[in-house]
């Protein structure tokens, strides 16, 4: 991802390979238990590079909830 | 930023158990874009940042529409406390077995929805039982 003034780095991060195992007996491919990892580590990149406060982050989330059930609430009879 | 808010509005976290999809309303990924610029602002990221972050979140999620679990909706407004988390018990209940991965375990009514084969589980505790394949 590239970060504007901030400096973007490469980190290389090891999955237990206990967990690609138990992934794999799952059925679920090496390469995709790699892609479910690095989406959630986008979302801590973003989530640390952010000035958002815990209650600001509650309050923007509530209302993108509040505005999507208004298109869905007409639906839920 | 918190994890806790925009990680349930952006990813729900939705799980399908049998092949670990991850999930979402595609409904609240298109209200998440729609504020792309607001919630850029306040975050202190640029509108490009933020984009090309959810870009790369979203590349790996299956957004379901509205019509993959209206059927659900109804019963899904008595599994939670607050209406506007209905669309994420909604598709859990229309992809059960399923699993809610959520900060925020008391909004939704993880009893009830686990008679119906949806865990409700905070993150910590969702790595822990993949790791101990539970």
């Amino acid at each position: 991802m590239s970060c504007g003034t901030m400096v973007a780095e490469t980190v290389p991060v090891e999955i237990p390979a206990e967990i690609l195992e138990l992934a794999e007996r799952s059925g679920i491919s090496r390469e995709k238990m790699s892609a479910i990892l690095r989406s959630f580590a986008v979302l801590e990149v973003l989530a640390s590079s952010s000035k958002l406060s815990k209650k600001d982050a509650d309050k923007l989330s509530r209302e993108i909830k509040i505005a999507a059930w208004k298109r869905l609430s007409p639906y839920r009879h | 930023m918190s994890t806790e808010g925009i990680t349930r509005t952006s990813l729900a976290i939705l799980l399908h158990t049998d092949n670990c999809e991850v999930i979402a309303p595609a409904e609240l990924s298109e209200e998440l874009r729609a504020h792309s610029t607001e919630i850029s602002r306040k975050a202190g990221l640029t509108q490009q940042q933020f984009e090309e972050a959810l870009d790369r979140l979203l590349e790996n999620v299956e957004l379901v529409p509205l019509s993959g679990y209206i059927s659900d909706l109804k019963r899904a407004l008595k599994l939670v406390r607050d209406e506007t988390d209905a669309p994420f018990a909604a598709l859990a209940l229309a992809k059960s077995p399923s699993t809610i991965i959520t900060y925020n375990k008391k909004h939704f009514k993880s009893r009830e929805l686990l008679r119906v084969g949806v865990q409700v589980l905070r993150p910590a505790v969702a790595v822990s039982r993949l790791r101990y394949g539970d």
